[in-house]
C-alpha cells in the first residue's frame, strides 16, 4: 500500500473516530433523560471507537513498521501484540529491581548485519503494599519499561555475566582493572574468568559509551546460550508507532527516529563487520 | 571499667587480625586459581597449535621441520617459565599462520580455517586468564602495602605481573 492509499486510510479513520467521539457525548447526555436507549449507544459507539483505534493500529501501524523498521533489519518479523518469552527474561540474570510482572509488547525479529537479533517493549512492575493511617493499600509501581534486545554472540561463556549502573544494587562480585569501569558498573558473574572473557578493554570502553547514550540505567547480560541481552531503562515504549500526526510521513519519520536510537546503541555493542 | 575496655580493644584486634589475614589468604587462593586458568588456557592452546602444525604439515613439508617441536608444558612451571612458553607460542601461531599465506590451499582448507578460529579463541582465552591474574595480584599488592594491614604482612611479598611479549601479540578483536 502507497502511503497515499495510507494517508487516505488514516483520514477515514481519523474522521470516523472524531464522529463516535460526538456520538459517545451525546449518549452520554441522553443517559440523563433516556438511561436505557443512552447506555446501548454508549456501548455501540465505544465499540465502534475501539475496532476504529484497531484497524489504525493493526493495518496502518503493521505497514509502517514494516516499512521502516524493514529498513534495518532483514527478513523483518513483526507482532504488535505477540510476546517475548517471559519465561526467558525470568531465567536470564538482567540485575533488573525487583518485580513480580512483566508486560511485552511490539515483538521484532529479524537479523541485524547477519547478528540474529529479537527486541521488544518491556514493562516490569511491581505491587507494593502501603500502609496509610488505619488501612492498607496496593498500588503497582513501574520498575523498569524501555527496550530488551536479545543478540546472538560468538563468544560462548559457562556462567552468566551481568553489568549494570543500577546503583540501587548491591555491589558486584567481579572487579575489572579498570576503575572508572568498576566505578559506573556493577559485574555479577559465577565465573571471574567469563567475565574478563567477554569484558575486553574494547568492549568496557563501548558499554561506557553506550552509557553515555542511552538515557537510562542499563542492563547487560552475556549468557551461555549464546546471546547477548540488553535493556535500557528509558521510561519509553521504544516500539510503539504513535499517531500523533494526521500524516503518514510524520509519522514515520517520528518512529525512524525512535528506531535510529535503538540503533546506535545496538552498534554500540557491537563490532562493525 | 578499665576491663571491659581492655577486652573490647583486645577483641577488636583480635579480629582486626583475623579479617587481614583471611583477606590475605583469600587473594592467595584467588592468585592461584588465575594462575592455573593461564596453565588450561596455555595447554589448550598448545593443542590447538599442535593440531595447526600437523595439518600444515601434509601442505609444506620441507618446511614443516621449522615447527616440529611446540613449547613443552609441565605441572609446577614457575611464572618466569610460563611467559617463556607462552612468548614461544605466539611466535609460533604466528609464523604458522603467517606461512599459510604462501599455500592458498592450505589457507582455503577447512580443517586449517576452522584450527585458525580455535587458535584465535584460544588466544581470547589465554587473554582473559592473563587480565584475571594480574587483577588479583595488583588487589594482592595493593592489600599487603596499605598501612595498617602491611603490618600483618610478614614475609609476604609484592608479586610480578605476568607480562607476555605484547609486541608479538596480535590485538584481540571480539567477534559476534
Amino acid at each position: 500500500m502507497s502511503d497515499t492509499e495510507l494517508n487516505q486510510l488514516l483520514h477515514k479513520e481519523k474522521r470516523k473516530q472524531l464522529v463516535l467521539f460526538v456520538a459517545i457525548a451525546i449518549s452520554v447526555l441522553l443517559f440523563f433523560f433516556l438511561p436505557f436507549l443512552g447506555v446501548i449507544t454508549i456501548v455501540i459507539s465505544v465499540g465502534l471507537y475501539s475496532r476504529s483505534k484497531k484497524v489504525i493500529k493493526d493495518n496502518i501501524g503493521s505497514m509502517i513498521a514494516y516499512d521502516v523498521i524493514g529498513k534495518y533489519i532483514d527478513d523483518l518479523e513483526y507482532h504488535q501484540s505477540e510476546q517475548f518469552d517471559h519465561s526467558l527474561i525470568n531465567s536470564v540474570y538482567m540485575a533488573f529491581p525487583g518485580y513480580d510482572r512483566i508486560r511485552t509488547n511490539d515483538l521484532i525479529c529479524g537479523f541485524y548485519k547477519n547478528h540474529k537479533i529479537r527486541m521488544c517493549d518491556l514493562i516490569l512492575t511491581d505491587r507494593r503494599v502501603s500502609t496509610a493511617g488505619k488501612g492498607t493499600s496496593t498500588h503497582n509501581v513501574t520498575v523498569f519499561q524501555g527496550p530488551y534486545i536479545e543478540m546472538a554472540f560468538a563468544k560462548k561463556v559457562k556462567e552468566q555475566v551481568t553489568v549494570t549502573n543500577d546503583k540501587f544494587l548491591s555491589d558486584g562480585n567481579i572487579n575489572m582493572e579498570s576503575e572508572s569501569f568498576n566505578e559506573a558498573f556493577n559485574v555479577y558473574s559465577q565465573s571471574e574468568h567469563d567475565a574478563f572473557f567477554v569484558l575486553t578493554p574494547q568492549m568496557m570502553e563501548r558499554i561506557e559509551k553506550l552509557n553515555d547514550l542511552a538515557g537510562g540505567d542499563i542492563h547487560i547480560n552475556f549468557h551461555p546460550n549464546g546471546n547477548i541481552y540488553f535493556a535500557i531503562n528509558n521510561h519509553q515504549n521504544n516500539f510503539e508507532i504513535e499517531f500523533h500526526h494526521r500524516d503518514i510521513t510524520m509519522i514515520k519519520e517520528d518512529f525512524d527516529n525512535q528506531l535510529r536510537f535503538i540503533i546506535s546503541l545496538i552498534d554500540e555493542i557491537i563490532e562493525d563487520d | 571499667m578499665l576491663i571491659i575496655v581492655l577486652v573490647v580493644i583486645t577483641f577488636s584486634i583480635i579480629l582486626w587480625i583475623i579479617t587481614v589475614t583471611n583477606n590475605f589468604k583469600r587473594l592467595e587462593v584467588k592468585i592461584e586459581e588465575a594462575r592455573s586458568g593461564i596453565e588450561v588456557a596455555l595447554e589448550k592452546r598448545s593443542d590447538t597449535l599442535t593440531k595447526l602444525r600437523d595439518a600444515a604439515g601434509t601442505y609444506m613439508k620441507h618446511e614443516s621441520s621449522t615447527f616440529q617441536k611446540i613449547v613443552a608444558l609441565r605441572k609446577g612451571m614457575s611464572l618466569k617459565e610460563l611467559e617463556d612458553a607462552d612468548n614461544q607460542m605466539i611466535k609460533m601461531s604466528n609464523d604458522l599462520l603467517a606461512l599459510g599465506e604462501n599455500y592458498p590451499e592450505l589457507r582455503s582448507s577447512d580443517v586449517f580455517i576452522e584450527l585458525e578460529k580455535g587458535v584465535s579463541d584460544a588466544e581470547e582465552h589465554l587473554q582473559a586468564a592473563r587480565r584475571v591474574y594480574n587483577a588479583n595480584v595488583s588487589s594482592y599488592n595493593t592489600a599487603i602495602a596499605m598501612f595498617p594491614n602491611s603490618l600483618l604482612k610478614g614475609s609476604r611479598q609484592s608479586l610480578p605481573f605476568y607480562e607476555a611479549d605484547s609486541r608479538k601479540h596480535q590485538d584481540v578483536e571480539m567477534k559476534f
